[in-house]
This record gives structure tokens, C-alpha cells and sequence, in this order.
């Protein structure tokens, strides 16, 4: 057993003394942080960053890898108590995880997306360890255009998400991939929509963007319809445990996801960020409730968080083994690594046998503090619950100030931030649901990357899309899902025509 | 029968999606379009444009058809709050670097918090000074982030 072999000295890198400290120091400042309203993994990231600098390589790159899992869990943890969703993969946590905690099953709601993510990081884990090279080798097999279709794929099922009407979330897909166009064109060097801003040269920054429609639209609308308060709950003990039914419930929906999610990371171009899309997608179709999603289903909170999860976890793999960075926090990971002088890709494995197991290791052990320290931490971050909203808005809005501000240092991104708090007060009112919006954000610019590159290799010949078997494969289950989302409405418009 | 607008909401949407799908595809029809095979800056945000607009075209044809829905109305409460909380950011945005941190946080806290009726001057005062100091404290003193705490007009 090779890879056992492997596993020792990653356990004996990181169960020293110092490294174990700066694990469980970065799994604590990254929850901390990332618990913080408005602070997502990468702002957090980004905050910390500096401070692991100083340390040896090995020991840097554990605390950092720490800090993200930490601020992974702080980022669900905001995202379930106040709906404020720091990065795009929590996004779909807010939806059934919020709803939960309004009926006051917030301690359940933490207490199984901690577990989830437990089991999703240690099955991950394992993955890494065994799968690398081969997971590598099926990802090579991706060529431009299956990346592309498997997009698409992303794409459709985001449209799944929205509880309204499909034909809204399609057209908010459009528009976020119209909105990931604005910047210098990478092929021609030509400034799309730039309007002659210097700074939407590099495009619209997706956090602003996602922090100003999420989180300054959630404040303007709970404000303007405060019926719905989020009303100080009764804290038990009891009601910090989740029910034996919940639990039952969450079993298979958590091993769903982490398979989902363990798969879909390991996919380059934002994988990860997929994972806890199509999971919360898979368990919403194969519900014998489907109409229940999105008002506080256990299934819907524990599949993504399992996917999210584990896709974050499998995301390094193509770092580790391509030098690929998958979505912006793991891009930091990469930067981290250059700075230390340790050039990511392939030869990592080989040359610093040490560093690589110890990583993988300190994952798993991250994953277990990140369970120890937090269950009992729940009961406390409840509590933020009980702030009243009077004082909880203002706070939220100095929090997504101050993050906003720090990405890029200048106020450029906060006016991003409150144009976007207005679109999305807009859109909110007009019954068009933002997730899907921002999905097409992100995967805009890597989508047209691919669509390039793939007419490019086939000589404009758009019939590449299908012919080739993956691609094929792809774009058939995008086409089937489609249908799928239609037929209800079509029936149900059939009949409102009837009735006229 | 007399056709009444049945979903203000979608119609509303619709109108919407329309105006930016076409003002995409016609701002971006500027641009080199290129061939399918070398695709120029043009290319994807025209065909979006164009999918946008006739998105946009369904969904105002439902707007007009089907069961009367209800729209939540742009009041000019609600829009008195969206323009006196986004006021609140703006300031922040203007204020941090000639101001710095603190004024900045004080600013803004102090008129989001007019955004909601019925919060005393008093209540508002201290939520802003804590939140000012409070975030000056965790965010330039404990993790050491580039902000100014004063800035260059406050000398």
C-alpha cells in the first residue's frame, strides 16, 4: 500500500508540535474572520495572508490551508444565522440554511452542516491521497470544449435554484455572463464596456458584486418589509441538536454531496463552486418535495454543505498536480506557495514529498479541529441571532465596507457594491432571484476562454460541441435538465390559457 | 375581453431585460465580431445581447398572459430606505481616504441608521461610535490592514 506509505509522512510532518499549533490557530483566526457579516474566504484569506509569511513553507501553507477551511465554516456560518453569503459556494446554503434558522433550528442547522462538511473533508481527503495522480490523468482528458459543455451543464442547474420562474433565471444567467464580459478582452486586447473606467480593465470584482446584490439587498429589503423579523429565538439545549429525523434525513444527502462534490473539484474552472449548485440541483429533483426547497429543508442545506466541502478540499488537486488554481481563494493559495519560493504544479509531489502529504494530512486534521472547536462554539454563535436587527444592519454594513475596501484597497470596488445593492433591490422587487445571475458572472470569461479555443482547434466548426463523446454527454444532460424545468410550467401555463 | 396586464412584476422584468439586451448588442456590435473560428471582442456579448432580448420578448408575453400576480410595489418608502442605505455606503467610499476609517465608519453608520424610522439620534450615535472604534481596533490594530484611521484632512 503505497499510498499508506505516503500517509505516514504526511502524519508525521504534521502532527509536530508547531505545525498542529498553527493548524488550529489558522482553523480559529479563519472562523473568527470569516464569521464576521461580509468577510468571505478569500477576503479573509487576503486579510490573514500576511501573517503566515513569516513562517517556515510547510508550516505557512498548513495554517493557511487552517484558515481556509475555518473561514469556509465561518463564511456557512454567517451565511445560515444573518443570510449574508460570503462567497459564491455558500450562496446555495443560504437557502434552505437560513430558512431553518428563521424556524429556529439554527443550532441544527450548524450542527449538521459542521458534520457534513466533517465527512465530505475526510472522504475528500482519502480521495486526494489515493486519486491524485489519476484524478489528474481524467481531468487532461477534458478538452476545451467538454469544459465548456460541462459549463453549460453549471449553468442550467443554477437556473434549477430559483424558486421562480425559469425564464427569469435563464435571463439573469445571460445577464451575469454579459456582466463577466465587461474588461480587456484576454485574445484582442480590446476593452469591452469599459466606458473608459481604468478600473474595469480587469473586469467587475465577482465579491463586490456578490456582497452589494446579497448582502446591501437583503439590508434595503429587510428594512423595507420588516414584517418578517428575524424575532430573538429560544435557545435549549435541545434545539442546538438536531432531531434523530433530521439526522436520518441528512445521511444520504451529505453522501451525495460529497461524491458530487468530490468529482466536480477536481475539475479546473470552477468546480468547486459548482459542486454545491448541482447538489443542492440533484437533491431538489429526486425530492418527493421539491416545492419544500428553499423553506428550510435539511436535505437542502446538507448536500451542499457536503459538496461544497469536499469540492473546496479537491479543488487542490489540480494546484497540487497541474498548477492550476481553481477559483480566486485556492489562487491565493497559489500565491502564498510562490512567494514561498515553491512553484505549484506537478513536480511538488516528487521534489517535496514532505511538504505535499503534510498539506493533505493537515487537511483532515484542519476538518477534525474545525468539528471539535466549533460544535461547542454553536450555543455562542447563535446568540448573534438575538442582536436585534437594529443593530445588526449597521454592523453588517461597516463589516461588507470595510471587506469590500480591503480586496483592492480603494473605493472603487464599494461603489461597485452599491450599484450592485441596487440591482439587486431592484431585481428582488421585480421577483428575479440572484444566484443565477452571479453563477453566469463567474463563469462567463472562462466559458468564452474555452468556446474560443474550441472553434479555434476545429476550424469554426460548431458541430465539435457534438462530436465529441464528453462534450456530447454534456450537453444532452444540460438539454434533459432544461426539459425537465420546463414541463411544469408549460403545463401549468396550458392550463392558465385554457382557463381564460 | 379587455387585456389586462396580468404580472406586472415579469412585464416590469421583461422591459428590462429587453432594454439591456439590445443596448449590449448594439454597443458591442462596435466591436470586431470576427469569425466563428477566430471570434473577435465582439462575438459573445452580441449573441448575448440578442439571447438576453429574446428572453426578455417570452417573458413579457407571459406578463400579459396567465393568473393576475401580485407585485411588491416600489413605494416611495422603499425607495426612500434603498437610497438612504446605498447614501450611507457612497459616503463611506468618498469619505475613507481623505477622512480615514474612523469618520468614514461614523458617516455612514449615522445615515444608514436615518434609513429606519423610529432609531433615536441617541441609539444611532453609539451604534456608530462602537462600530467605529470597534472596527479600527479589529481591522488596522489587530490584523494590520492598510486603512487609514485618519486621513490626510484631518491632518
Amino acid at each position: 500500500m503505497d499510498f499508506l506509505h505516503d500517509l505516514s509522512i504526511g502524519f508525521a510532518v504534521t502532527l509536530s508540535f508547531t505545525n498542529l499549533t498553527y493548524c488550529l490557530l489558522g482553523c480559529l483566526v479563519g472562523t473568527l474572520v470569516g464569521i464576521l457579516p461580509g468577510l468571505g474566504p478569500s477576503a479573509t484569506m487576503a486579510i490573514l495572508l500576511p501573517i503566515t509569511l513569516t513562517l517556515e513553507p510547510t508550516t505557512s501553507l498548513i495554517m493557511l490551508a487552517g484558515i481556509y477551511y475555518g473561514a469556509q465554516y465561518g463564511g456557512s456560518t454567517t451565511a445560515i444565522l444573518v443570510n449574508l453569503p460570503g462567497e459564491t459556494s455558500s450562496v446555495v446554503t443560504v437557502l434552505d440554511g437560513h430558512q431553518m434558522a428563521r424556524k429556529g433550528r439554527a443550532g441544527a442547522a450548524l450542527t449538521i452542516a459542521a458534520l457534513g462538511s466533517f465527512v465530505a473533508g475526510t472522504f475528500a481527503t482519502l480521495v486526494i491521497a489515493v486519486g491524485s495522480p489519476a484524478l489528474s490523468a481524467f481531468a487532461m482528458q477534458f478538452h476545451a470544449v467538454d469544459y465548456f459543455s460541462l459549463m453549460v451543464v453549471g449553468l442550467i442547474t443554477s437556473a434549477a435554484l430559483a424558486n421562480g420562474s425559469l425564464l427569469k433565471a435563464l435571463a439573469m444567467i445571460v445577464l451575469g455572463l454579459i456582466v463577466g464580459t465587461i474588461g480587456v478582452d484576454i485574445t484582442s486586447g480590446v476593452y469591452r464596456m469599459t466606458f473608459g473606467v481604468p478600473e474595469l480593465l480587469d473586469g467587475i470584482s465577482v465579491i463586490a458584486a456578490a456582497m452589494g446584490i446579497f448582502g446591501l439587498g437583503e439590508i434595503i429589503e429587510n428594512l423595507v418589509s420588516p414584517g418578517e423579523s428575524r424575532a430573538a429565538q429560544k435557545t435549549t439545549f435541545r434545539s442546538l441538536l438536531p432531531t434523530r429525523e433530521e439526522f436520518r434525513r441528512s445521511i444520504m444527502p451529505v453522501i451525495r454531496g460529497t461524491a458530487l462534490g468530490t468529482i466536480l473539484g477536481v475539475l479546473p474552472g470552477g468546480g468547486a463552486t459548482l459542486s454545491s449548485f448541482a447538489a443542492y440541483a440533484v437533491e431538489k429533483r429526486i425530492s418527493k418535495h421539491p416545492e419544500r426547497f428553499g423553506t428550510g429543508e435539511v436535505e437542502g442545506l446538507a448536500a451542499p454543505e457536503s459538496a461544497n466541502n469536499a469540492g473546496a478540499q479537491t479543488s487542490f488537486i489540480p494546484l497540487l498536480t497541474l498548477g492550476l488554481p481553481s477559483n480566486p481563494t485556492i489562487a491565493l493559495m497559489a500565491g502564498a506557495m510562490l512567494i514561498q519560493g515553491i512553484q505549484p504544479g506537478p513536480n511538488v509531489i516528487n521534489e517535496q514529498p514532505e511538504l505535499f502529504w503534510g498539506l493533505i494530512v493537515s487537511m483532515w486534521v484542519g476538518n477534525l479541529m474545525l468539528v471539535i472547536l466549533n460544535l461547542p462554539l454553536i450555543g455562542l454563535w447563535i446568540k448573534l441571532l438575538s442582536v436585534p436587527y437594529k443593530y445588526l444592519f449597521p454592523a453588517i454594513m461597516t463589516f461588507c465596507a470595510i471587506g469590500v475596501f480591503t480586496l483592492s484597497n480603494s473605493s472603487f470596488d464599494v461603489y461597485l457594491m452599491l450599484i450592485f445593492g441596487f440591482v439587486g433591490f431592484v431585481l428582488r422587487r421585480l421577483s428575479c432571484e440572484p444566484a443565477p445571475f452571479l453563477l453566469g458572472m463567474i463563469l462567463g470569461p472562462i466559458m468564452e476562454e474555452y468556446l474560443r479555443r474550441a472553434m479555434l482547434l476545429s476550424g469554426g466548426d460548431p458541430l465539435v460541441l457534438i462530436q465529441r463523446p464528453i462534450s456530447a454527454t454534456l450537453l444532452a444532460l444540460a438539454a434533459v435538465l432544461l426539459v425537465f424545468l420546463a414541463l411544469p410550467s408549460i403545463r401549468k401555463k396550458r392550463e392558465e390559457v385554457f382557463q381564460e | 375581453m379587455q387585456r389586462k396586464i396580468k404580472k406586472p412584476h415579469d412585464l416590469w422584468a421583461g422591459v428590462l431585460f429587453l432594454a439591456v439586451g439590445v443596448a449590449v448588442a448594439w454597443y458591442n456590435s462596435y466591436y470586431s465580431l470576427g469569425t466563428l473560428r477566430r471570434m473577435g471582442p465582439g462575438f459573445l456579448p452580441v449573441l448575448l445581447g440578442i439571447l438576453l432580448s429574446g428572453i426578455a420578448l417570452l417573458i413579457i408575453l407571459r406578463g400579459l398572459v396567465g393568473q393576475v400576480e401580485k407585485m411588491k410595489p416600489f413605494t416611495y418608502e422603499s425607495l426612500r430606505i434603498a437610497f438612504t442605505v446605498l447614501m450611507g455606503m457612497l459616503a463611506f467610499g468618498l469619505l475613507i481616504r481623505p477622512a480615514g476609517l474612523i469618520v468614514a465608519i461614523l458617516v455612514m453608520v449615522l445615515l444608514c441608521t436615518s434609513a429606519m424610522r423610529g432609531y433615536g439620534w441617541r441609539a444611532a450615535c453609539l451604534t456608530a461610535a462602537v462600530l467605529a472604534v470597534g472596527s479600527a481596533l479589529v481591522f488596522v490594530v489587530l490584523l494590520g490592514q492598510p486603512i487609514p484611521l485618519f486621513g490626510k484632512l484631518l491632518g
